[in-house]
């Protein structure tokens, strides 16, 4: 059995001392930044990036993507006791989670959005372990022509569906392909916008960005704003925690279906876990025999948003992993920190990198081992992490993101350009722009180029070759689709305004 | 009923478009090659090209967006500028500790109001943090202190 020896493989870079170590940071570091509220796991990832420079390339991709799903059990936990998401996508949670709590059930609801985030991990983590190497195998015929056009139906869908403007989100994508083109040109070797600095002819730093957007800009962000009361937690016991006999039968099939519906919206490039929750929880709503109860303190409710968002999150590594292309701004990041290691995103991977691959999917079911455990009976201490103030926080994670970006290439460069993101960072958060679109463009934007200059290249100049192969054919249509949709939207809501004030 | 026009978001998408022009305008500076080979200058000018064309969207789309609540808060971003600028400036000429406790010092005083025990005492507690953790076990190679 082929996949038995690929296992063992996997097991044995996951059960080495350093792997279980490093996903057991990962996993709690994860669910620390998803407990507090103003720190998402994009600020955590970045802020672990440097550390990752003293890790084996396996080791450091299980921390971080055991960041990355440890903050969605996190995240849970704010939403549920505080009304507040730690995570974006733990914002459906809020909505029958802190209903429950009102009504004296906390412990109820957090036993239940462990149990289905834990269900949710295992479920994509099979998918995973299924699709990734089927996948990888179909693109391993891809050309030049197709990547360009996966990459672009990448860009437009995670621009498109994020939340708010998709004009905005797809101007974010274009800054971030130009600031990509800084440095040395990979094709010609020329310098291109590097202004005569040294520093920049390398490009601008991806941690620096990174760190700058998500760390800096938003608490910078959150620094101007008004503050919450500390929560009072009063007795959470084990067995307080239990739902009641009859809520169980029901509520399996709700996590199977979150399951399902996270793990198969995860998996598509551009959507992310908030997605993931959000549709999870509105298909639930819509199936049930009573939804006015929804919004009330519905069990299923918070069920559903969270085996959907952890399997969203893990599904989200089978695009990222078998063909390069990250679904959204964590992916791309992690994507970054492997080029960073020297290795080379892409089809290839599974067969080239097995052990990174099958060791981060076996990590993935140790990870949600630990979750569980650090969750269930350790629940406490996570409430209690509720009420650190954010005075003592802030200036630590300021000054680890100064020393941080430092210590990747010893420069004092870094820091400054970290700081100048940052505000950018914060301007974009006040006016409204997404910034991790930026990123995402800013990671493909240098692939992209290869890819379509190679591709014209091979094609004698000729633009129809992309629509010489059917997968990239395919792509672009997808990706025209997804530009026309929201024009479209909008052109009907206008239209519909105008016809109403017509009319009054 | 049509709101008043938000000069400030349309401000930002005009410096958006600005940067698109700047990139059309510098990457028509490198050799274009031709559609077979491309140059450097190629993609740069497609790239900013559609970021000016997206910015001139955007200002329709933003002109009557709703105002800001919030926009301009001075106090952090001066703060945190400072701490960030003194830790930089600190760090390879005095050493990790002072350039830690004048940087956490600093930006604590991005928030009202101010605690000058808690910010002094995460100012020693980083500082500790920050040897061990980056002095001793990363090895970044900065003192801990210039005498």
């Amino acid at each position: 059995m082929d996949i038995l020896h690929n296992l063992a493989l996997g097991a044995g870079v996951a059960f080495s001392l350093h792997g279980l170590l490093f996903c057991f940071v990962g996993v709690l570091v994860g669910t620390f930044v998803g407990v507090l509220p103003g720190i998402g796991p994009l600020a955590a990832i970045s802020l672990a990036l440097p550390l990752t420079y003293y890790l084996s390339p396996p080791i450091a991709l299980i921390m971080l993507a055991g960041i990355f799903y440890g903050a969605q059990y996190g995240g849970s936990i704010a939403a549920i006791l505080l009304n507040l998401p730690g995570t974006a996508s733990a914002a459906v949670t809020c909505l029958d989670g802190n209903q429950l709590t009102k009504q004296g059930r906390p412990g109820v609801a957090l036993f239940t959005a462990a149990i289905a985030s834990f269900t949710g991990g295992i479920f994509a983590l099979v998918m995973v372990l299924g699709f990734t190497p089927m996948i990888a195998s179909f693109a391993t015929d891809f050309g030049a022509q197709d990547y360009f056009s996966i990459m672009l139906l990448g860009l437009v869908a995670a621009s498109t569906l994020s939340v708010g403007s998709p004009l905005k989100g797809m101007t974010m994508v274009v800054l971030g392909i130009a600031l990509g083109m800084v440095g040395i040109d990979d094709t010609s070797g020329a310098e291109r916008f590097t202004f005569g600095l040294l520093a920049l002819s390398d490009g601008v730093n991806l941690v620096a960005l990174a760190m700058g957007l998500f760390g800096v800009g938003e608490i910078l962000a959150n620094l101007g704003q008004t503050h919450r009361e500390p929560l009072k937690t009063d007795g959470l016991t084990f067995r307080s925690m239990l739902p009641r006999r009859e809520e169980w039968p029901g509520l399996w099939r709700t996590i199977l279906r979150g399951s399902g519906i996270g793990a198969f919206v995860g998996a598509l490039p551009g959507s992310g876990p908030a997605i993931a929750a959000f549709m999870s929880y509105a298909a639930e709503k819509k199936i049930s025999r009573n939804p006015e109860a929804f919004g009330k303190g519905e069990l299923r409710g918070v069920a559903s948003p969270e085996s959907a968002n952890n399997a969203a999150v893990q599904a989200a590594f089978i695009p990222t992993l078998s063909l390069g292309i990250p679904g959204d701004a964590v992916m791309a990041v992690l994507l970054g920190a492997m080029i960073l290691h020297g290795i080379t995103p892409g089809p290839m991977l599974v067969t080239s990198e097995p052990e990174m691959f099958w060791g981060l999917v076996v990590s993935f079911g140790i990870g949600n081992f630990m979750l569980l455990i650090l969750n269930l009976p350790l629940i406490r201490v996570w409430v209690r992490m509720l009420s650190i103030p954010y005075h003592v926080l802030y200036p630590a994670m300021l000054f680890f993101i100064c020393v941080g970006v430092y210590s990747v290439r010893n420069s004092v460069f870094d820091i400054y350009s970290t700081l100048i993101f940052g505000v950018i960072g914060y301007f974009l958060i006040r006016l409204r722009y997404p910034p991790a679109p930026l990123l995402l463009g800013f990671i493909l934007g240098p692939m992209m180029e290869v890819h379509f200059r190679r591709a014209l290249l091979l094609g004698r100049g000729d633009y129809t070759t992309f629509f010489d192969s059917v997968p990239s054919t395919v792509f672009l249509i997808l990706s025209a689709l997804f530009l026309l949709l929201p024009l479209w939207s909008t052109f009907r809501r206008r239209t519909a305004r105008l016809s109403k004030e017509g009319r009054d | 009923m049509t709101r008043p026009i938000n000069w400030l978001q349309v401000g930002a998408a005009a410096l958006l478009g600005l940067v698109g022009a700047f990139f059309v305008w510098h990457g028509s500076d490198y050799p274009m090659g031709s559609l077979r080979r491309m140059g450097p200058g190629f993609f740069p000018v497609i790239v900013g090209a559609v970021l000016l064309l997206f910015a001139i969207l955007l200002v329709l789309e933003v002109a009557h967006s709703e105002k800001e609540k919030d926009f301009w808060i001075p106090r952090p971003i001066l703060m945190v500028s400072a701490g960030f600028v003194a830790f930089a400036a600190l760090l390879e000429r005095a050493g990790l500790v002072p350039a830690t406790l004048v940087m956490v010092i600093l930006v604590s005083l991005a928030e009202k109001p101010l605690r000058p025990v808690s910010a002094a005492a995460n100012a020693v507690a980083l500082s500790v943090l920050g040897v061990v953790v980056f002095l001793y076990s990363f090895g970044i190679p900065v003192a801990a202190i210039h005498w």
